[in-house]
Parts: structure tokens; C-alpha cells; sequence
């Protein structure tokens, strides 16, 4: 008797515990606000790790890691300003990656990377070792008239999805950015 | 010592338990809701009447379940109470788990023939068993506290009724086990775990008549689920009564002490060892004990704690391909209680052991996991608010959420949160689902998808916003999304629509009626136009509903025809219901940009009341 007893107190003590708590419904909340645009064009330089830019990481990132950097699926596209005069001058395209050692042992040794903008191949480069790498090219001005440039780039040999996580795997990259020559 | 004092030490045992438990788990206080939690919320808003009531609270749902008080009632009672503030709920979690170990307290005393250092540390064993992260940060797992207080409860009163023989311990055990199949299914090997305590405390004779009845109530139980349940014979749900259970059983039991999951912390390797292996001397030292107070001692009753293990852990063996922590919530009882008793018996080493390999690495990879609960169902809560406060911003405007990433997305938008808030027209942006892992046992994400080909029309007529979820809070990134949309997304027919979605008001043709509650009537005819599948084996997929009035004059026939290929014809014949079809599209619509489809119905009725000549309700139409 004394068990039911108990049980009965233990439910009354709950009832009594979250009908105090009936008024938190009627309170407002707080409110959980936005972050509101702020003014200005896309940018040239797009770190992994900025929101503010993540939007230009158009396909082929997944999430960011560790708040500084993204895995690529074998395909990816970044989308960049051109900066001022590169319509004259052209620009260079930069992208700041980590080849991992984990993708290199699995794929036979090296993988390559190539990127196309506008039509136009942009030369591939190819990575034998394990490390941080900077893949720097040139971009003719005939590209970059326009606001806004596409550049989509391929990874030659990467982890396909299963071979090692569910999740397709290329490279590690940790900014990608057009900057003046 | 006197007898309100050793009262008072019992109490402070129990105590101690709690308050370790929730030191450990404190996130799991704090947690928001996430994933399955806000299916459950909403089924408050499928409740129209009593009969609706009735459906939703034991109706059963996927794989059999009906679980009315830990889940339906549960979550429709406080949600009407207290909306989305999660704190009553898991506040209501830790009573119930509080409440547990109490009776746990109490079922270790008596087992243990009132020794107060078993009852002591069984509980404390249980509170710190890392099992328990999920059910303690995650809402939707509620079931397995529940069922272990209803578990413990009907066993403690078993007890005192075979100590007593009274008819009315035994009829409020009866109660409480037959309740208990309201908590969680596992609730069927009571009689198992009666029935073990029985052989070994040697009443069998005495008591198997009042072990008999509750065994026929759980063979009940049993056929009834066994009818009501989907036969999954694929998948990760396939059950495999063979060889393997004894995998998963040493899987299960590993996983028991909780340290496993320590190589997933950056914590010392020498500490992740002890996780690792700590389970193996812990194992050697409770069979020893076991056995030498069995055989030496002649006292079997210290198997019980193995014997709750092993029958609460029976039912999740066959599910090889689904081994879940939390499955060892109820099983990890009868772990503490063995523990408890060797842990008191084994002089001062055995404790020391115990904290060593077992409570310390549990403990920490039990606080892990509730973290981990805990970022993530606020990230949920972030994005949920966040929507809202956008939606106050942008009224009327579509809603776009980019940078989802997947841990996010299936924590709190597949579940459909937004509708919880009234928030309509919240799409992800075209583009987001990249970085969104497909899971396909949990749902589709382009279901969710804002379709490429239209959101520019959108965003130039300045009638969408898009939002980041990168970060935390939502960030509006509306400009630079349409800025590199442009560079993107060629304006397109959609692949799927809702036809009651002014959005989509575009891809209708001659035949429909105007918006009703989010759905649209179709005429006898009605034609709209999608873009063609994008690879083979695609499949046209409608959904709809169909009321008893549609069908007065007998079933009807649905003939759709697809870019002039006459798909076969399918019988609408159950009224009051939805309907879903599916049609399996010739390879040569594939990239096609313009499909015109007609729907036509051998017939179609003006019911009373109406003006109209009305077909079927459609809600979503697309190709998949």
C-alpha cells in the first residue's frame, strides 16, 4: 500500500511540478532574432568558415568541420566577384585544400584538380603527396566581365561513397578565392 | 542503529542515485525537441474529435507501435499544455527516471534481503549507465524510462506479494504490467523476468499459477502485435532469428558498460583502453562472483540481475542490423543490480574496479552523448525560431533555407517543425540539399526542395527571402543567393508540386478548382505540366484524398496520360481516405522540359450542397 502510496505522490509531485510550469506557455518567449542582410556584393574571397559567404559554396561542399573547413563531394562549385580591373587584367584563382593522407592511400597514390570557368579549362594539377596546397591559376579577363563567376572543378580520384563513410570524398578545402594577379 | 536512521540512509542511496543521474545527464534537462519529436507534437493537430482522438492515441502506428501514455498521450497532452517550451517535458523525463530508481532502490533491498550497500549501489550503477543518454535528452525515447519505472514497479509489487500472498498486491502488479504495454512493447517479457525470479528463489511450486496468467497476457500481446505490425523482412528492421543474435548479444552486452563509445571523445588513449576493455575483468569478476555464490553458496538468487539482462534484451537480438545504445536502458538494469551485488560482496577492490572501468568511462560517454542530445536540439530550436522570426519579418514571402547541414536537417526539418508555428511555404533553398547526406529510411529530401527552375522568378519578383543556417542563428543572405542563382538556375518547370500551393498555380491547367485548405479539387479532367524525369525509372507519384461522397456512384477509374503515353488506369475505391499512386514513366520522357499530364476520371459527382462537379482532392504531384 505504501508503494502506491508513493507512486501516487510521485505523480501528483509531477503534475505539480509541470502545472507551474503551465504558465511558460503564456509567457512569450524569447525571441530568437535573425541576422539581417548587410549591404555589399558578393564576395571574392570565400573562407570555409565565414556564413556570411557560405551561400557562394554553390554545390559540392558539405558541412563545415572543426568551424574552418568542408569536404568536397569529386564535383564542386564555388561562385566568386570578380575584383576591380580583372575584367582588363584577369585574375587568379586560389584555392586553399588539404590533400588527405587517408584519400591518397585509397586511390592509388595521386589525384588531380581542374577547374573550368566560363567555358574555359583552367589548367589541372595533379597532387602525389599527402598535405596543404594552394591551387593558383591564372583567369583570362574574357570571364570575368560579368558580377559574378562560376568556376566548377572536378577531383580526379577521390573516395566514393561507401568506400569509406556514406559520403562521397575529394578534398579538404579551406578557401577559395579570386584574387588580382 | 536506529530504524528512522537507516530509513533515512535507504532514502539517501536513492538520493544519491538521483542526483548523480543527473549530473550526468544534466543536457538531457536542458535539451530541445528534434526529429521524431516533432511528428509527435503534431499529432495534436490530426485530432478533429473523439473518434480522431481514439485513432491517434492507440490506433498502431510504424512497426506496430502504440505506446499511447510515454508517446501519444504523452506529447498531445503537453503539447496542448505547454506548446514547444521542452522543459515540463524533460522535466516530466527526469521525474519518471527519478521514480525508476527509486523503485530500483527498492527492488535491490528486497532482492538482496535489505542489504543496504546492494541497494545503494544499484541504482547508482543504473544512473550512471551511459544507455541512458538518449532516453534522457531525447523526448521521443521517453518510452524506455517510462516502461522501466512501469517494469520495476510491477516487479517490486510481485515481491511484496509473494512475501505477503495478497490478492491485492497481486491485482495492483496485474495493473501495472498491463499498463505498462501503454509505455513501450518490451513490456512483454515481465512474465519472463517474473518467472526467472521464481526458479531462482526456488517458488516455482508456490507461485507459477500467478505466473501463468501474466505469461498469457504477454502471448496476447503478443499475437495482437504480431497482427498489427508490418512483416519487414529487408532493410535494417529485417528480423534474423539465427546464428548472429549471439553477435548482437555480445554486442549488447560489450555496449552494457558503456565505454565503447569512448573512441569517439578526444579524451587520453589509456582512458578510451579502459573503455575499450575495461568490460572484460568486469565480466570475469561477475561470472566468478555468480558462480561462487551459486555454487558455493548456494544462493542462485544473484543471477537475477543477469536473468533481467538477458530477457529484457531478447526481444532486440534478432535486429541485427539495428543496434541501438538506448535498446539497453531496460537490459542495464538488471546489469546494475548484478553489479550492485557483486560490487557490496567483493570487499574493498571490487568497488574501486567498478568506478575504475565502468561508472567512469559510462559516465563520461552518458554526459557525451547528452551534449550531443543537447547542441543538436538547440540547433533545431534556433532554426525553428528562426524561421518564425523571419516569417514575422517577410510576411507573405517564401521562406529559403540554405547551409542546412545534414545532422541539422534530420534533426529538424524533416520532421516538419515549421508547420507546429503555422509557418507555411518554408522550402530549402535549391542548391542546400548538396550538402545534406541522403538517408533514405528517414525521408526524402527533395520533398523539401524549392524547385530550381522557379526560384529565381521568385526572388527577382522580390517574393522570397533565403536564409543561412550556418552558424546558428539564421542569417539572411537573400542578394548574394540571388546573385549566384543567376549564374545557376535556368528558369525550369518544377518535378513536383503541391497543387494547393498558390506557388505552383502556374502548372495548372484547364480542370482545377480554386485552393481548399491547402489541397485543390480536380473536375472529371484536369491538365498541369511538370519538367520530365531526369534519369530512368523515375516514377509520376500522386497524392490526394478522396471523400465518401466522390464515390455514391461506385469506385472511380483514374487514367493519366503523360505527354500523350496513356498510363494504366487505377481504381479509386476507399472513401474517407488519403490516396497515394504511383506510375512508372516511359525511359523517353527522360529530359524532357515540358510535360503535359491530364488526369481524367470515368466519372464525377456534384455532392449536395456544392456547384461543382468534383473529382478527386490532390495535394502533391511530381515525378520522382
Amino acid at each position: 500500500m505504501r508503494v502506491c502510496k508513493l507512486w501516487i505522490v510521485a505523480l501528483v509531485a509531477i503534475e505539480l511540478l509541470t502545472g507551474t510550469l503551465a504558465g511558460c506557455k503564456a509567457k512569450r518567449r524569447t525571441r530568437v532574432e535573425t541576422v539581417e542582410e548587410e549591404a555589399g556584393p558578393l564576395a571574392s574571397v570565400v573562407k570555409m568558415s565565414d556564413p556570411r559567404t557560405a551561400v557562394q559554396l554553390v554545390r559540392g561542399f558539405y558541412g563545415l568541420e572543426q568551424g574552418a573547413w568542408r569536404w568536397t563531394k569529386s564535383e564542386f562549385s564555388v561562385t566568386l566577384r570578380p575584383p576591380n580591373g580583372s575584367a582588363q587584367a584577369g585574375a587568379r584563382l586560389e584555392i586553399h585544400l588539404t590533400v588527405p593522407e587517408a584519400v591518397l592511400a585509397k586511390v592509388g597514390g595521386s589525384t588531380a584538380l581542374s577547374c573550368t570557368v566560363g567555358g574555359q579549362a583552367l589548367e589541372p594539377k595533379t597532387y602525389s603527396k599527402a598535405g596543404d596546397f594552394a591551387y593558383a591559376r591564372d583567369v583570362s579577363p574574357s570571364v570575368l566581365t560579368a558580377d559574378a563567376a562560376s568556376f566548377d572543378c572536378k577531383v580526379s580520384k577521390f573516395l566514393a561513397a561507401g568506400q569509406v563513410e556514406e559520403r562521397e570524398l575529394a578534398l579538404i578545402v579551406l578557401e577559395a578565392g579570386l584574387v588580382k594577379k | 542503529m536506529s530504524e528512522p536512521r537507516r530509513r533515512w540512509l535507504r532514502h539517501l542511496g536513492w538520493l544519491m542515485a538521483a542526483l548523480v543521474c543527473t549530473i550526468v545527464f544534466w543536457p538531457g534537462v536542458l535539451a530541445w525537441f528534434q526529429r521524431d519529436d516533432f511528428a509527435w507534437l503534431g499529432l495534436r493537430l490530426e485530432v478533429w474529435n473523439a473518434h480522431d482522438l481514439w485513432r491517434a492515441m492507440f490506433e498502431p502506428k510504424a512497426q506496430g507501435t502504440i505506446r499511447p501514455w510515454s508517446e501519444r498521450g504523452f506529447f498531445m497532452l503537453y503539447s496542448k499544455l505547454f506548446g514547444l517550451e521542452a522543459l515540463p517535458y524533460r522535466l516530466t523525463v527526469f521525474a519518471t527516471q527519478f521514480l525508476a530508481l527509486w523503485l530500483l532502490h527498492r527492488v535491490a533491498w528486497r532482492l538482496s534481503g535489505g542489504n543496504a550497500r546492494v541497494a545503494f549501489l544499484a541504482p547508482l550503477l543504473w544512473g550512471v549507465n551511459a544507455s541512458l543518454a538518449t532516453p534522457l535528452s531525447w523526448t521521443s525515447a521517453y518510452n524506455q524510462v517510462m516502461c522501466s519505472a512501469f517494469l520495476l514497479g510491477a516487479f517490486l509489487l510481485w515481491l511484496r506479494c509473494a512475501e505477503s500472498g495478497r490478492g491485492r498486491d497481486y491485482a495492483a502488479q496485474l495493473a501495472v504490467f498491463v499498463l505498462g504495454f501503454g509505455a513501450l512493447e518490451i513490456n512483454i517479457v515481465y512474465p519472463g523476468i517474473v518467472a526467472a525470479w521464481c526458479v531462482l528463489a526456488g517458488e516455482t511450486r508456490r507461485l507459477w499459477w500467478r505466473v501463468a496468467p501474466l505469461a498469457a497476457i504477454s502471448v496476447g500481446y503478443f499475437l495482437f502485435h504480431n497482427a498489427v505490425a508490418p512483416k519487414v523482412r529487408t532493410g535494417p528492421y529485417a528480423l534474423h532469428a539465427d546464428a548472429s543474435m549471439l553477435n548482437t548479444l555480445a554486442t549488447y552486452w560489450a555496449n552494457a558498460f558503456g565505454g565503447q563509445l569512448l573512441g569517439s571523445f578526444e579524451v587520453p588513449v589509456w582512458f578510451i583502453a579502459i573503455g575499450r576493455y575495461g568490460f572484460w575483468p568486469l565480466t570475469a569478476g561477475l561470472l566468478g562472483f555468480v558462480v561462487w555464490m551459486t555454487v558455493r553458496r548456494g544462493r542462485p538468487l544473484v543471477l537475477f540481475g543477469l536473468a533481467w539482462f538477458a530477457a529484457a534484451v531478447a526481444p532486440v537480438l534478432p535486429l541485427r542490423d539495428h543496434i541501438s545504445d538506448y535498446y539497453l536502458t531496460i537490459p542495464s538494469i538488471g546489469l546494475a543490480l548484478a553489479g550492485g551485488h557483486a560490487a557490496a560482496a567483493g570487499g574493498p577492490a571490487a568497488p574501486a574496479l567498478v568506478a575504475v572501468a565502468y561508472a567512469a568511462p559510462s559516465a563520461f560517454v552518458g554526459h557525451g552523448s547528452a551534449e550531443y542530445y543537447r547542441e543538436r536540439s538547440q540547433e533545431a530550436e534556433l532554426l525553428v525560431f528562426g524561421t518564425q522570426r523571419a516569417r514575422e519579418l517577410h510576411p507573405g514571402k517564401v521562406i529559403l533555407l540554405t547551409d542546412v547541414s545534414t545532422d541539422l536537417y534530420w534533426s529538424a526539418v524533416n520532421d516538419k517543425p515549421f508547420r507546429l508555428l503555422g509557418l507555411d511555404d518554408v522550402f530549402l533553398a535549391p542548391g542546400a540539399e548538396e550538402a545534406i547526406v541522403a538517408n533514405p529510411e528517414l525521408g526524402d529530401v527533395g520533398s523539401f526542395l524549392f524547385p530550381a527552375g522557379q526560384v529565381l522568378r521568385q526572388l527577382d519578383a522580390g517574393k522570397a527571402v533565403v536564409y543561412s543556417a550556418q552558424g546558428g542563428r539564421l542569417r539572411a543572405v537573400t542578394r548574394n543567393y540571388h546573385a549566384v542563382a543567376r549564374t545557376r538556375f535556368a528558369p525550369a518547370l518544377a518535378h513536383r508540386i503541391n497543387a494547393g500551393n498558390p506557388l505552383f498555380a502556374d502548372h495548372l491547367g484547364s480542370g482545377w478548382y480554386k485552393i481548399d485548405d491547402g489541397n485543390r479539387w480536380m473536375a472529371r479532367r484536369a491538365e498541369l505540366w511538370l519538367q520530365g524525369p531526369l534519369k530512368l525509372g523515375a516514377k509520376l507519384s500522386l497524392t490526394g484524398y478522396v471523400a465518401k461522397e466522390n464515390l455514391v456512384r461506385g469506385p472511380l477509374t483514374l487514367t493519366v496520360t503523360v505527354a500523350g503515353h496513356t498510363l494504366p488506369a487505377v481504381q479509386v475505391t476507399q472513401p474517407d481516405a488519403e490516396f497515394h499512386f504511383e506510375f512508372p514513366l516511359p525511359p523517353d520522357l527522360v529530359g524532357q522540359p515540358k510535360l503535359a499530364i491530364v488526369f481524367e476520371l470515368d466519372k464525377a459527382v456534384i455532392p449536395p450542397g456544392e456547384d461543382r462537379e468534383l473529382g478527386l482532392l490532390f495535394g502533391t504531384i511530381g515525378i520522382q
